[in-house]
């Protein structure tokens, strides 16, 4: 059996990703992304990878993007400036159906904003990869564990889709040290690589382009892109439920809010509130039908908790959540951490 | 008969240059699929093109390519090259893409020495988006963003690229070509050659620069462009070899 090391987020991340087949990683330096690049500049090249310190964020993504039209498992890292930076390229990346992964340890504030864990970029991964409105496959991380889990397997599906997947963790994830198993390396994950090298001679020449420019293919491309987004919606989306069978009171959140709301979940219960957790995994694909089945004769309250303001994920369980079930929000912003304590609070004042 | 000229088969036979009537654009792709077909490096050779006249090459040379966004074309195309060591890179970018928004991208690729070519077209205008002033526009040149001609005060002079990549110390070779008149041309395809060869031969970064006018935003009749370029626009370019440390003849 693995055994179980205790690592930080961040290195567990990098080292799941090299262990998953990865041919190239370029980064920029950012609080709280950077202890990621650190382990990646000098590991990635003892496992066989590339390694780029590149010389801003829209370089990286850019290294990313070429690197993927060869066929290579690429990734980059950042936290919110550098993902605001990297939109572009992403965009690119989804128009020329590009694998790739990109993991935004996210931070807090606009602007420079400060170095500390939030949730302030739900709207800017989930709604729209950069201009244009496409989408990136959003997975988001609840612990060391989970972080390291869905890295390892994002290569997979980002090539299974041809899209880019975004990681979004937070500061909390990526900082935090937690016992983890890594998992084995991969085999056999160079054969798209294998596949648009070089070649043989008198191949066919390959044309890699982010867009079409006729309106009426352009179109075309977005109905295939609604038409992947559907099957998404069918196959890939993957959420957690926590004691919700009997439950009255539901709280509904993602990554560390999450982690931090099960705290409040266990002490409720030993009070004997009958209440349950539903997290999901994939931020798009939303989990919709989850929500859609919360039953509005079972529960009688739910409360969405996210380390955000203005809300964002509130929003996206209210359009699928039964209008009868009255919706409540607990939201702490700005890099302030919520507690379980206030979490609990929040419960209270709605049971 | 002997055949001493023919189009070469890395231009596909089907596609066709999408550059405007008596742009030299078009020969200088015409001279990197001169190269390819002589060193024999066509399944090898990957052309990512930046954004601007540069993406007219993409249906006619036969051999890959691949679109960049603006700016970020040394980026992506050093992405290819480092998963794939064995490729040829030969990276197109006008003045726009490599001096103005991808200046960043274009000092540091060529500071880490990142084994690729870069030919950047110098048409000292945005050809492209209709005749807005670029980095390189000349002194007094008019433009749509400098009507009464550029000046010093708002805008600066002119960036010399070639001269600026050759401060650096890792570029292996760095050059300025023009294709106005035959003898440039063949001396043009002479540096775009070495220089594609230093990057297969001794793994390293070289840059060349060629001096091109862009016929339809210029505003003088399309005939005149070559003395145009001889008598003015090479006066503040000059055509040369830069830096050569090159182990290569």
């Amino acid at each position: 059996m693995a055994k179980k090391v205790l690592m930080q987020g961040n290195v567990a991340a990098a080292e799941a990703a090299i262990r998953a087949g990865l041919n190239l990683y370029a980064g920029y330096p950012i609080t709280p992304q950077t202890t990621l690049t650190e382990y990646m500049s000098w590991r990635l090249p003892e496992a066989g990878g590339q390694f780029i310190q590149a010389e801003c964020e829209p370089a990286a993504i850019n290294m990313v993007l070429g690197a993927s039209v060869g066929g290579a498992r690429a990734l980059t890292a950042t936290s919110g400036p550098g993902f605001s930076l990297m939109q572009e390229g992403i965009s690119a990346m989804c128009g020329g159906k590009l694998p790739g992964v990109i993991i935004n340890v996210m931070r807090s504030g606009a602007g420079g904003g400060s170095i500390v864990s939030s949730q302030a970029d739900y709207n800017l991964a989930v709604k729209s990869a950069g201009h244009g409105g496409l989408r990136s496959l959003v997975l988001a991380p609840y612990s060391v564990q989970e972080f390291v889990d869905m890295v390892y397997n994002s290569f997979d599906l980002a090539e299974k889709y041809n899209n880019p997947v975004v990681i979004l963790a937070d500061g909390m994830i990526g900082q935090m040290h937690e016992p983890v198993i890594i998992p084995e390396f991969k085999t056999g994950t160079d054969a798209r690589l294998k596949a648009r090298g070089p070649g043989e001679k008198g191949r066919p020449k390959r044309v890699f382009k982010d867009t079409v420019s006729v309106p009426a293919l352009v179109e075309k491309e977005y109905d295939a892109a609604c038409a992947k987004y559907d099957l998404w919606q069918k196959e890939a989306v993957e959420y957690e439920d926590m004691l919700t069978e009997d439950a009255e009171y539901l709280i509904i959140a993602f990554g560390s809010a999450a982690r931090i709301s099960s705290g409040a979940v266990k002490a409720l219960r030993e009070e004997g509130v009958k209440i349950g957790m539903v997290r999901p995994k994939t931020l798009y694909p939303f989990p919709k039908e989850r929500i859609k089945a919360i039953d509005k004769n079972q529960v009688k309250a739910v409360l969405t908790v996210e380390m955000a303001r203005p809300v964002m994920f509130y929003d996206d369980v209210a359009l699928y959540l039964d209008r009868d079930i009255p919706h409540y929000s607990c939201t702490r912003a700005g890099g302030v951490i919520i507690t379980p304590d206030e979490v609990e609070e929040a419960v209270r004042k709605i049971l | 008969m002997e055949c001493i000229y023919k189009k070469p088969a890395t231009l596909d036979p089907k596609g066709k240059s999408g550059f405007c009537p008596g742009c030299t654009y078009g020969t200088v792709v015409k001279l990197i699929a001169e190269v390819v077909e002589e060193l024999d490096i066509r399944e090898r050779t990957m052309l990512p093109m930046g954004v601007g006249c540069a993406v007219s090459a993409r249906d006619w040379v036969d051999f890959d390519s691949m679109m960049s966004l603006h700016g970020r074309t040394t980026a992506s195309g050093l992405g290819y090259k480092r998963v794939h060591p064995e490729g040829v890179t030969i990276i197109l970018q006008g003045d726009g893409d490599a001096v103005a928004i991808g200046m960043a991208e274009s000092v540091h690729t060529a500071n880490r020495g990142e084994p690729v070519t870069v030919i950047l077209v110098n048409n000292q205008i945005y050809g492209r988006t209709g005749g807005q002033m670029a980095p390189t526009t000349l002194i007094g040149q008019k433009s749509t963003t400098s009507v009464a001609g550029k000046r010093v005060e708002d805008a600066g002079y002119p960036i010399h690229m070639a001269e600026l990549i050759a401060t650096l110390k890792t570029p292996r070779f760095v050059a300025r070509g023009s294709v106005h008149n035959v003898k440039e041309i063949l001396k043009t395809k002479e540096l775009i050659k070495k220089a594609v060869r230093i990057q297969m031969e001794e793994n390293a970064y070289s840059f060349v620069e060629i001096v091109t006018a862009c016929t339809t935003n210029l505003g003088i009749p399309t005939s005149e462009v070559p003395s145009y370029i001889e008598d003015v626009v090479l006066k503040e370019f000059k055509t040369g070899v830069i830096k050569d440390e090159s182990n290569l003849n």
